[in-house]
């Protein structure tokens, strides 16, 4: 179990993130908020790359400073912006960090080649990384963060870059491996939530907001999302009264999506966790 | 051990540094070529000569004959006292007459003293070698280990600082950092950085040492003391012998400074990782380094004389441009363990600064 | 023009910038030999003054027929120094009452072995009258230089020869090649010499190398810094995506290049301040064909001046361009610096080559074991010229047709 436990975090003076508090068990979390919320800054607390200027964080009960390398060999980190070698192959370049994350060398090279394997990178393990996509850079990203079978899985914008079957492919090796162990997915991509998250982490202000299943948020906004189609002419009219969500640009009109507080005069929709988004962040 | 073996493996495997290195090592080899021009007899002549073989030149015995008599009783009137006061007169006349620096100062000469009357009694001035003031042997030798020990304290830095600075370089920080080794990969790559600055270092010293033993036929003279009378090389306001402080020979003094020249070349490493701990920029830690070694060079000069000066001379910057006088008797500001202490005093600096940095850098945010 | 501003402005980090400052100081108080103005290269702290006053009695020259008024100059010092000799009990109570019983004194107790009281506190005297700070050390370095450099050397045959005194310089001229010695003996005969001495030219020889070295030091810091820093920010794939496209390599590199012309500029107008703010400005008509040297080209020291200055502005603009070459390729800063070192080196050492191949006398090893010759200098510095700015060239032509990303 990893707590997160009234964790603050300053810059200087400005505050990143302020009193979050979590309790992660086994099992997928998504990690929703907007730029500069403090997303990256929490994770980089998890993954020991800041220290919180206040609160702790535990896991076992066990604040993670005191645990060290002992914590950090059981986590699996793929960041933001990752570094790779460009004169390494993914090989190497995965030998490289199995040593950094102490994996025993006695079957590593199967390892390795099975976890390649699960990526789809079989045929270009042994091609230098320069030559790679930014999509197969991803999934060199992803493969290393696995390798290890981590207890803890921490990604922050892991579909970067993946074409939606590699996508698809990717939220299903995670939602396996959140059954028994704890996943954390920081991304913009809802979708990616949606689908596979057990809970919705959202922080607001650099404060938690929500700490919720998707069905519990959903609930929230049921009788208060809407669809119609608004004549071309209208639209801006429309737009001034409403809180538009999405809008599709028809042959003579706008397919319009949109969030009322109050009843509206329009077909009810089926709220999204995008359409949650967009109601508490606008 | 598989991580050391990655960085090291990075650094034996680095195009520009092996390059680097390759110029270092043709650069002396000609630059020592060129020096070692024979001069008079020619090596092979004037060696036959020396030893006192029997198919010996004509020539090359006259001339060696003639240098014997002029130079073999350099020692019968040799003052150290007096050496002392015209030193201190030429370079310290600022120094008080009885200041406790002066009186130090002194002390070191009156023992220089006991060891010129020691060797006098005990035949050590007497030991075939190269005629000093024609050939400067010594002096050669000295500039061969000066020349690689630059080259060597430039290698060790760009090596350490690349490694160090490896993944900042390559954004990948962040990754690395969280991995079960976390930051303590730094000190792997110092590690790794340091047994390459031994390995570079050893190819640039013993390359051009091969050269010179290829040249200069020594076998028999590495025995010879430093202080025989017949490695004297005038300079400019003295002609004596070099005296060491204790019995010393060629061999032994060129062993003792390769171990100096070791411990510096560690320094170096130690210091550009520490330095890098805190900038975490190889390129501001290079450039800062080699302004700091150009300061420290300079410092005694605007150093006055006194105990200040001879602390402002212990430096490896300054030990590095001494080469030659390493062991020997030189200046009134530096005593007998003069190379020991500052290579103590600089592990101590380097250790401080390593150990400061460490610790900076296991706490700071990425 | 703002794109040019822009890249102009990356070179100036302010840490770089406060780095560069601190080793250009350390660096100039501890190599730059005019600070030593006017003991450069030589032991006579006075030389350049005597020759500074003969130059505004005699021009920049002095000729065969004004050597009467050369010996009224001389005896002038003569009597003022006679007149300091009064000043002393010791001279007086040893008999020395003039110049030419004081120099024979000095040179007798020079050749004694052992001193006598008497002769200790002559031999004294005579250290204070040269080397303690009065009139008369003054007079003493003064008059020492005029023997040492125009009465001795005219006996010797090496100044206003005749026939008679050429012969004592026959055997140096037997070890010069015929040109060459042909060359100098038409020097030894000429009815005029110049009134140049030493320190004037060594003090630019010398910090000429020393400002090429900071300015190539600078330079490189620079331009390293600003290109691998573009690449590794990941600057290049945004740029030359955008309408100024490829064309910001061209611009990089006339920004470094002329960043290293403007070092070389920058520098040669403080240092030429400098230098005429320390009195240089008296030789600036005199021959640089003098009692010290020779040259291939005939010269005057403000000509030679403006030829160092050139020097030191082309091979700071090579630095420029070189320094482009090497950040352009180097992949990360430790290899930028690893390539610049040799670079750097070779560019200094290059410079020091032409430098003293103007000259006719063999000072560098090259000279002696190898070649010696008025093309020299050309030899060296034309194809770093042109091979720098041809490799630049090139590499903006092929960066405008290959892939780059």
């Amino acid at each position: 179990m990893l707590t997160v436990d009234n964790v603050t975090k300053y810059y200087g003076k400005k505050p990143a993130v302020e009193n979050i508090s979590l309790s992660l068990g086994n099992g997928l979390y998504g990690l929703l908020a907007p730029n500069g919320a403090g997303k990256t800054t929490l994770i980089k607390m998890l993954t020991t790359l800041l220290t919180p200027t206040s609160g702790e964080i535990l896991y076992c009960g066990t604040p993670i400073e005191k645990l060290g390398a002992e914590y950090r060999g059981l986590i699996g980190y793929l960041p933001q912006q990752f570094g790779y070698y460009r004169g390494n192959t993914p090989m190497q370049y995965l030998e490289y960090l199995a040593a950094l994350k102490g994996m025993p060398e006695k079957g590593l090279r199967e390892k390795i080649e099975n976890v390649i394997d699960e990526v789809g990178l079989s045929e270009a393990k042994n091609i230098k990384m320069k030559k790679f996509s930014g999509g197969m850079l991803q999934r060199v990203g992803i493969a290393q963060a696995i390798m290890s079978d981590p207890k803890i899985l921490i990604l922050d914008e892991p579909t970067a870059g993946l074409d939606p079957k590699e996508r698809v492919r990717f939220r299903n090796i995670i939602s396996a491996m959140s059954k028994d162990r704890t996943v954390i997915l920081s991304t913009h991509i809802v979708s990616d939530i949606e689908s596979i998250a057990n809970r919705v982490i959202m922080i607001k202000d650099r404060r938690l907001f929500r700490d919720s299943t998707v069905p519990e948020l959903s609930a929230e906004l049921v009788g208060h999302v809407y669809e119609t189609s608004v004549p071309d002419g209208e639209y801006e009219t429309f737009e001034r009264e409403y809180f538009v969500l999405s809008a599709r640009q028809e042959q003579n009109s706008m397919a319009v999506r949109l969030y009322s507080p109050s009843p509206a005069p329009y077909a009810p929709a089926e709220p999204n966790l995008e359409d949650i988004f967009l109601v508490t962040y606008r | 051990m598989r991580i050391f073996r990655h960085e090291l493996k990075k650094l034996l495997l680095c195009p520009f540094l092996l390059g680097l290195l390759a110029v270092f090592t043709v650069y002396d080899i000609v630059i020592l070529y060129d020096d070692l021009s024979p001069k008079y007899c020619g090596y092979g002549g004037i060696y036959v000569a020396i030893v006192g073989a029997e198919n010996a030149e004509e020539g090359a015995i006259e001339y060696y004959q003639n240098f014997y008599n002029e130079f073999s009783a350099i020692y019968d009137d040799l003052d150290m006292n007096e050496i002392f006061k015209q030193k201190m007169s030429l370079y310290y006349s600022d120094v008080p007459q009885d200041s406790a620096y002066r009186k130090w100062a002194e002390k070191n000469y009156a023992e220089l003293q006991t060891r010129v009357e020691n060797i006098r009694k005990t035949g050590e001035a007497d030991g075939n070698f190269y005629p000093g003031p024609a050939y400067k042997i010594h002096k050669k030798l000295c500039g061969l280990l000066s020349r690689s020990l630059l080259e060597s304290m430039i290698l060790t830095a760009l090596g350490v600082l690349y490694l160090m600075d490896y993944e900042r370089v390559n954004a990948a920080e962040g990754l690395v950092y969280a991995t079960k080794c976390g930051r303590k990969v730094q000190l792997k790559k110092l590690l790794a950085g340091a047994v390459f600055s031994l390995i570079s270092s050893a190819i640039l010293f013993m390359m051009p040492l091969a050269v010179f033993s290829a040249i200069v036929p020594m076998k028999g003279l590495w025995q010879t003391s430093v202080s025989a009378f017949t490695l004297t090389e005038p300079t400019t306001f003295f002609t004596y012998p070099f005296i060491t402080w204790t019995k010393m020979s060629v061999f032994g003094q060129l062993s003792a400074s390769l171990g100096l020249c070791a411990a510096l070349i560690l320094i170096t490493a130690a210091v550009c990782a520490g330095a890098y701990f805190f900038a975490r920029n190889s390129y501001f830690v290079m450039l800062g380094s080699g302004v700091a070694f150009l300061g420290l060079l300079l410092l005694p000069y605007a150093v006055p004389a006194g105990m200040w000066h001879t602390v402002s001379l212990m430096t490896p910057p300054v030990l590095w441009y001494s080469s030659g006088m390493r062991f020997i008797e030189f200046d009134p500001a530096r005593g007998e363990w003069f190379e020991a202490a500052t290579a103590a005093l600089w592990i101590c600096i380097s250790a401080a600064v390593l150990l400061a940095g460490w610790r900076k850098f296991r706490r700071i945010g990425i | 023009m703002k794109i040019i501003s822009n890249e102009v402005k990356k070179l100036f980090n302010p840490i770089l910038l406060i780095t560069l400052v601190v080793f250009i100081y350390i660096y100039c108080r501890g190599f730059l030999q005019l600070q030593y103005w006017p003991q450069v290269n030589t032991g006579n702290p006075w030389d350049t003054e005597v020759h500074a006053e003969m130059i505004k009695i005699f021009g920049p020259t002095l000729s065969r027929d004004e050597m009467p008024e050369f010996m009224e100059f001389y005896n002038g010092l003569v009597t003022d120094f006679e007149a300091e000799m009064q000043k002393s009990e010791i001279f007086k109570n040893n008999g020395i009452e003039n110049y030419k019983q004081y120099c024979e004194a000095k040179g007798e107790l020079r050749m004694k072995d052992e001193l006598t009281d008497e002769d200790s506190a002559v031999d004294a005297e005579i250290n204070r009258y040269t080397f303690e700070l009065m009139p008369a050390s003054e007079l003493s370095f003064k008059l020492n230089e005029l023997e040492n450099r125009l009465l001795i050397d005219i006996e010797n045959g090496g100044t206003f020869a005749t026939d008679e005194t050429i012969k004592n310089r026959q055997r140096y001229l037997d070890d010069l090649n015929p040109e060459m010695a042909e060359m100098i003996e038409k020097k030894f005969r000429s009815d005029e010499t110049s009134l140049l001495t030493i320190t004037p030219q060594k003090v630019v020889e010398d910090d000429s190398l020393h400002i090429v070295i900071i300015c190539s030091l600078a330079v490189f810091s620079a331009v390293l810094f600003m290109l691998i820093t573009d690449r590794l920010r990941g600057i290049y794939p945004i740029a030359l995506s955008s309408k100024i496209g490829r064309k910001i390599f061209r611009i990089q590199a006339a920004v470094s290049g002329f960043f290293g012309l403007f070092a070389g500029i920058a520098s040669c107008a403080i240092y030429g301040a400098a230098l005429m703010n320390k009195g240089a400005g008296v030789f600036l008509d005199c021959p640089m064909d003098n009692y010290y040297y020779d040259m291939w080209i005939k010269l005057s020291y403000r000509q030679y001046l403006l030829i160092m200055a050139a020097a030191v502005i082309v091979f700071s603009g090579a630095a420029g361009l070189l320094s482009y070459i090497v950040g352009r390729f180097a992949t990360n800063y430790i290899s930028g610096l690893a390539v610049s070192i040799p670079v750097i080196v070779a560019l200094c050492g290059a410079e020091f080559l032409a430098a003293a191949g103007l000259f006719t006398a063999q000072r560098v090893w090259i000279h002696s074991h190898y070649w010696s010759s008025a093309a020299l200098p050309f030899v060296i510095t034309l194809p770093i010229c042109i091979g720098t700015v041809t490799a630049v060239c090139l590499i903006l032509k092929h960066d405008g047709r290959r892939d780059i990303l």
